[in-house]
């Protein structure tokens, strides 16, 4: 029972255990483990890993779990366990001409250097629900789930050529990201201010809301008079993360992350100044929607889109907060208003 | 999978069809439709598939290029969505197929009569460059009130710092009455949808928009009375590093992993068929 | 009145929302220049707006007439018909020369949209409007493809009104046309605008709060206070001979 004047404590302590209810479902049926999301459930992962600003593949199934798959809940575990962590320092610049591919393309390009690697992708699969799995879930013996050598070894992740991809582009129009060269800004120090920094937006759109970003650049592709990107580069695979260590002047690998990463191109066709317009998305994981949507609405801003409507509002954890306030009590200004209401009425009836 | 010929349910169908039949009634107008849901996400052809699928029976021959290729990762997705749920004979060979969807080009082979073009359409709406409102596009069609377009003409023949017409997706005037969208193919195959024998319809799911033009309908480029429409032939001398034509539509293409490119033919079946002339010769 | 010819417009009885405009009747005649003058807040763009179709009044019709027709009552014809008849008849400069011209089409662009708008297709002819008007308005020849936001404010109007008459309508309105610009250039603007306005009889519209203006183009002034008709005389005699407060006051703020 919703309870806003009176009796708060217990409510809460039952709509607590009516979650945690909610959450296990049927006790007859076996507990879903951190693991079996972290391997089985990779796009929410991957999905919470990158909105939630922290790469931890067991943190972000736990949260997962712990959220009864909600992705913006997940999001918003995540963010608030990241949050008590220390900060170390921040990494180099991510080299991604290094990346060692599982998948590969470029929608500009006919070929490219190490060849189009289409890799793992919902892009040609019809969708039609698989009810093969269907059963494989109702059939709980592990014996007879499939094994990983029934759905055929991973291939090495390949390396392909080094750039340029293109030998007709502006090559200085075509850089990756904003940061390259200059201190990044840490988006959860520093509060949003304008003028909007490169490493800033790159910040905000990484974290950004992936529904509110494709939204975005949907929009754009609708709107009038907006020139229509092209997807130069997708890349998903492993790159190196490399930290300098200040005491002993090295710079020293601490491992490997699984990213997404876009690179996007929009023809600005303005006379002798014509030109391309480049755009960068950037993701945890395989994740691919979000990276090309980050990458368009990149390109958006720096044609002219208004980086604060971007910016301050893309936070999906700031917005279902927001938005889900209205579900607190108001009953005090919304009173005030009705007596407005009733007054400015009360004047010309 | 389902049991349903070629996807669709037959009600489906059959509504997709009345709907052809009015844009055919009306050339360039772009009629209204529920776009049935496809297994195959916006944006990746389902305006042409919708069209396909409500045309397809047991004896046709189905052709499915993209870019002028039947071999392209997407052409052959489709294709074989087709092949899975209609049981399909397909061909590579224009002269040989009923049913053509293609994406971003006109086959350059020469259509016939009673063939049927299908293209997948992106942006139905020209007028939708000058506005953003639905509403006034739709008023701007039915007064024929095209002035803005003209206007852009114009500039980009005086302005300093002018638009450019984009390369492809230029737009056409139908038998003078309604401004339409080709599509997103480029500029040089606007001259192909004119006067064509075989029936062209062009489907856009995503925005529920179909239009059609039977056949032999007058299609020209938008241009001023005065000034020719330009087809933005290239003039760099560039042939096809297989067949050697100069004259068809070429593919900038990267051979090497050094970045060396050359060009190919888009259109793969006329470029093989080259070839072999050429092997012959 | 037996001697004029008959109106080409006739506002017939307008008011809107009451207060705004009230019951306001007048005619514009073939070849002429009215003025509407009064303080800020008399009503005075409303019944511009009215008159030129673009805001339906709450009550009363706009009558327009040419060519020995039937008149046509802009409110009652579908909106579409009206769009056309608009385009077709009218032209409109503002006060701010960002409410009609794009500006984020060339100088040259705006100036012949009209001419595509109402039918025209050939490039050649376009594009003779577009200098003939630049030259008409002393604007810089070289300077045809440029934004009209690099152009001064009193050249802005000017693009305006080139636009505004390139399709040759049968009435001009204007809205303050001349607020904004320092004297030299209000001068400058009002010469050409009373030569091109005689040279080519179309009959105009045009709302100010300042009878010097008045007195150097229009054949006939009405005053207006608090949405009605105060008094109406030609320029020199109401300067001569104001009768209302309003106008007296206008008159003094002459000076």
């Amino acid at each position: 029972m919703y309870v806003p004047v009176k009796g708060g404590e217990t409510a809460i302590a039952e709509s607590l255990k009516a979650l945690a209810r909610n959450r296990r479902g049927d006790p007859s049926v076996p507990e879903l483990s951190v693991t079996q999301i972290r391997e089985q459930m990779r796009g929410a992962v991957d999905r919470v890993m990158t909105e939630g600003a922290l790469y931890d593949r067991d943190l972000a199934a736990l949260a997962l779990k712990q959220a009864q798959g909600d992705v913006a809940e997940a999001t918003f575990l995540l963010r608030a366990h990241r949050a008590t962590l220390r900060r170390m320092g921040h990494c180099e610049p991510i080299d991604f001409l290094a990346m060692r591919h599982d998948r590969h393309i470029s929608a500009t390009a006919k070929e490219l250097p190490g060849g189009q690697i289409l890799g793992a992708t919902y892009d040609y699969t019809h969708r039609l629900l698989d009810f093969s799995l269907m059963e494989g879930a109702a059939l709980l013996s592990p014996s007879r789930a499939a094994g990983p050598d029934d759905l055929g070894a991973a291939e090495p992740a390949m390396v392909p050529a080094p750039f340029p991809h293109y030998d007709h582009l502006p090559a200085e129009k075509n850089g990756q990201g904003a940061s390259s060269g200059q201190e990044p800004t840490d988006i959860t120090r520093v509060p949003l201010r304008p003028p909007y920094g490169g490493s800033e937006t790159l910040g905000h759109l990484v974290r950004g809301e992936e529904g509110f970003l494709t939204g975005l650049a949907y929009t754009r592709l609708r709107t009038a008079g907006a020139s229509h990107p092209y997807v130069e580069d997708l890349s998903v695979g492993e790159v190196e993360v490399f930290v300098e260590l200040e005491d002993i002047g090295f710079t020293v690998s601490i491992g490997d992350v699984e990213v997404t990463a876009c690179r996007m191109v929009a023809p600005v066709l303005d006379g002798v100044q014509s030109d391309l317009s480049p755009g960068f998305g950037v993701a945890f994981g395989a994740n691919e929607r979000k990276a090309v949507a980050m990458a368009a609405v990149d390109q958006a801003i720096k044609s002219g889109l208004d980086a604060e409507l971007v910016l301050a509002h893309g936070d999906g954890v700031e917005a279902s907060g927001y938005v889900s306030h209205l579900k607190l009590p108001h009953y005090s200004d919304f009173q005030a208003d009705l007596e407005t209401i009733r007054r400015a009425r009360g004047g010309h009836d | 999978m389902t049991e349903t010929f070629a996807y669709l349910d037959e009600d489906s169908k059959r509504c997709v069809r009345r709907t052809i039949l009015k844009a055919l009634a009306i050339p360039g107008y772009q009629v209204p439709f529920i776009a049935p849901e496809m297994p195959i996400a916006y944006g990746w052809g389902v305006g042409g598939m919708v069209v396909t699928a409500s045309l397809l029976g047991r004896d046709d021959r189905l052709k499915i290029t993209d870019h002028g290729s039947d071999e392209t990762v997407n052409a052959v997705n489709i294709r074989t969505f087709f092949t899975r749920t209609a049981f399909v004979a397909t061909t590579t060979l224009t002269r040989e197929a009923t049913l053509i969807q293609v994406r971003q080009r006109v086959p350059e082979a020469t259509l016939s009569e009673g063939q049927v073009v299908i293209y997948q359409v992106p942006r139905p709406d020209p007028l939708r460059a000058f506005v953003n409102s639905a509403g006034e596009a739709a008023r701007m069609h039915a007064e024929a009130d095209y002035g803005r377009v003209y206007t852009r003409l114009f500039e980009e023949r005086t302005g300093s710092r002018s638009v450019i017409q984009p390369g492809y997706d230029y737009p056409v005037m139908v038998e003078g009455r309604y401004l339409m969208s080709p599509s997103p193919i480029p500029r040089r195959d606007n001259a192909r949808l004119d006067n064509s024998p075989a029936i062209q319809i062009f489907g856009a799911a995503r925005e529920r928009r179909l239009y059609a033009l039977p056949p032999y309908t007058r299609v020209e480029s938008v241009a001023f009375e005065d000034v020719p429409f330009d087809p933005g032939l290239p003039e760099d001398g560039r042939r096809c590093v297989i067949c050697g034509c100069a004259t068809s539509h070429l593919d900038h293409l990267l051979l090497s992993d050094d970045g060396t490119s050359e060009w190919v033919c888009s259109d793969t079946e006329c470029c093989s068929q080259r070839s072999e002339e050429n092997a012959g010769a | 009145m037996l001697d004029l010819p008959s109106p080409i417009l006739t506002l017939d009885r307008i008011s809107f929302d009451g207060r705004f405009v009230s019951d306001v009747a007048l005619a514009l005649y073939p070849g002429e220049v009215l003025c509407l003058v009064g303080k800020s807040g008399a009503g005075k763009s409303t019944l511009l707006r009215i008159a030129a179709g673009r805001l339906r009044p709450t009550e009363g019709r706009v009558l327009l007439a040419y060519g020995g027709e039937a008149p046509t009552s802009l409110y009652d014809i579908p909106e579409q018909a009206l769009v056309t008849l608009r385009r077709r008849h009218f032209g409109f400069v503002a006060q701010n020369a960002r409410d009609t011209l794009d500006m984020a089409r060339s100088a040259a662009a705006n100036i012949v949209q009209p001419l595509f708008d109402n039918g025209e297709r050939h490039f050649g002819k376009a594009l003779a409007a577009a200098q003939r008007w630049f030259a008409a308005l002393d604007l810089d020849a070289a300077r045809t493809g440029d934004l009209p936001g690099t152009f001064s404010g009193g050249m802005q109007q000017r693009l305006q009104i080139a636009r505004a008459l390139v399709h040759r309508p049968r009435i001009l309105f204007l809205d303050e046309p001349t607020t904004g610009l320092d004297t030299t250039a209000q001068a400058l603007l009002l010469a050409l605008l009373s030569e091109l306005l005689r040279r080519s009889g179309i009959a105009a519209l045009l709302v100010t709060h300042d009878l010097r203006i008045a007195r150097l183009i229009a054949h006939r002034v009405i005053v207006l206070d608090g949405g009605r008709m105060v008094e109406e005389a030609p320029p020199d005699r109401l300067i001569a001979d104001p009768r209302h407060s309003v106008a007296r006051d206008l008159v003094s703020a002459m000076i």
